[in-house]
């Protein structure tokens, strides 16, 4: 039966019957229900089949051992879902007493102290193919580096009411108690961060290594919907591959809120970096990566990039910084084009003499495309390098055409 | 050692070096205002850096001037002020030409003698 056949099924039945955990949704006869043996294994007839729908309640279509006549559909109670052994994606939940929540509400339990360490329980406890840990509403006090230990894992928050904060310092290392990242990946691929709000209390940590997703060789992982606040760096990406960061908010970091080092074929979209020295930095070799339609303003730099090459960079928000976009360091082949970079209302007055609103620095960077961007109050700034083409710039009432 | 802010051509003045991030840091400026302003920021990161004037004074025609491209002006630089002032009379000389022509030409077609 195929999900779209299931589903059908599910907008018409109801519920007829009930014995003990199980509901019975429609039926012709309740003896091939499914059974719990002595070791708490279910049992259940050869071809039966599970479906999950939006509601987040799995169910089973009972093939019935007699004859097709007698299958029928049960919802699963959830201590049978628990222990279910089929392809289902593994899910644990995790609250905190300090915001109310009991044993009854979730699978792991934190009280305010340590709390990364149930959070790495359960980690630990999701299956070798991965899984799923959401973490409610609260405040969690991490006082040491989560490490995910296996690919294919999700963590997910409820956006800006699940909060980690940091209660330590990271050294400079990529796993362990003190890695960098208060969540690290080192040499993970297939996982998804989501929806945290991970706080860097910078005013009391202040180590520079203190980031607060850290991806480390890793590769095909999603972030996404987050929110990294007063870190070293928000979400720091090294050596890192075919990453999507995106819908994430990464403000008043020290250094970046989004730092890619080494790392390429990354998609950087949609995110919101404000009030950091740097907003998106993309450094010693970052190439072919995809940064666009995000919002960098009031940085030192809205986005900088360092020894990097064939970058696209379109369609960004860089308004208010010392330089919008800057490029330095044999940048090369880059395409910076959509971009909307200016101060305040886009007057000449709006900036002093070292401000700007694109720049490429230095005489290493060649063969970058700086086109149709709003530069309005200072022009394109180029100082060397060969083959660079900057032209429909808007900075003046004039054209800028070639 | 310059820029081009748009079309025009800006010589640098000053260099101010430091370290951040354990990168070497380069910042070119075109003004003392440029330069304080830079060595502001550095001061207030406490970051150390060491500001060095670059001597212009051989490149002063080259300041202000204006290309389409920074491949154009460096190419014109690259030849140097005698080339570009050669370059430059040559190219009044054939305009003032073909406007002696053009108006020789128009003399002709209305009989006015000039």
């Amino acid at each position: 039966m195929a999900y779209d056949e299931a589903l059908a099924v599910f907008n018409k039945v109801e519920v007829v019957e009930t014995k003990g955990l199980w509901k019975k949704l429609q039926g012709i006869s309740t003896d091939d229900k499914p059974v719990d043996d002595i070791n708490g294994t279910l049992r259940i007839g050869n071809g039966s089949e599970f479906y999950e729908l939006d509601t987040g309640k799995t169910f089973i279509y009972s093939i019935g051992n007699a004859d097709q006549a007698n299958s029928h559909w049960w919802e699963l109670p959830s201590y049978v879902d628990d222990v279910l052994e089929y392809d289902k994606t593994a899910r644990f939940v995790i609250g905190t007493s300090t915001s109310g929540w009991t044993a009854k509400d979730c699978d792991y339990l934190c009280d305010g102290t340590n709390d990364q360490e149930e959070i790495i329980q359960a980690l630990n406890d999701l299956p070798a193919t991965g899984g799923e840990v959401v973490i409610l509403d609260g405040t969690y006090n991490i006082t040491a580096s989560i490490n995910i230990p296996k690919d294919n894992v999700s963590i997910r928050g409820n956006g800006n009411a699940t909060t980690l904060k940091r209660m330590y310092n990271s050294t400079n290392t990529d796993s362990g108690a003190t890695a960098m990242g208060l969540i690290t990946l080192n040499g993970k691929s297939g996982c998804k961060i989501q929806g945290l709000q991970i706080d860097g209390n910078k005013a009391t940590y202040t180590a520079s290594y203190n980031y607060g997703i850290y991806l480390y060789l890793s590769s095909n992982n999603t972030v996404t919907g987050n929110t990294c606040n007063n870190n070293g760096s928000g979400i720091s990406i090294y050596l890192s591959n075919n990453n999507t960061v995106t819908g994430n908010t990464c403000n008043n970091n020290s250094s970046a809120g989004i730092y890619l080092s080494s790392s390429s074929n990354n998609t950087v979209t949609g995110n919101t970096c404000s009030n950091n020295n740097y907003g998106i930095r993309l450094s010693s070799s970052s190439n072919n990566n995809t940064v666009t339609g995000n919002t960098c303003n009031n940085n030192s730099y809205g986005i900088y990039l360092y020894s990097s090459s064939n970058n696209t960079v379109t369609g960004n928000t860089c308004n208010n910084n010392g330089y919008g976009i800057y490029l330095t360091s044999s940048s090369d082949n880059n395409t910076v084009t959509g971009n909307t970079c200016i101060r305040g209302t886009g007057l000449t007055t709006d900036y002093t003499a070292s401000q700007h609103t694109i720049q490429l620095s230095g005489t290493g960077n060649s063969y970058n495309l700086i086109s149709s961007n709003n530069c309005m109050g200072k022009a394109v700034v180029i100082s060397g390098g060969t083959g660079n083409s900057a032209w429909g710039n808007k900075f003046d009432a004039t054209d800028d055409l070639p | 050692m310059f820029r081009m802010l748009g079309k025009k051509v800006e010589l640098y003045r000053y260099t101010v070096t430091y370290t951040e991030n354990e990168e070497v840091m380069i910042e070119y400026c075109i003004s003392e205002e440029h330069k304080n302003e830079i060595e502001q920021v550095l001061t207030d990161k406490e970051i150390t850096f060491e500001t060095n004037l670059i001597d212009q004074t051989s490149n002063e025609w080259f300041n202000g001037l204006e290309f389409d491209s920074y491949d154009e002006a460096l190419a014109v630089f690259s030849k140097g002020e005698q080339a570009y002032l050669q370059e430059k009379q040559r190219q009044e000389l054939t305009d003032n030409l073909r406007l002696r022509a053009d108006i020789d030409y128009l003399a002709v077609m209305s009989g006015v003698e000039i």
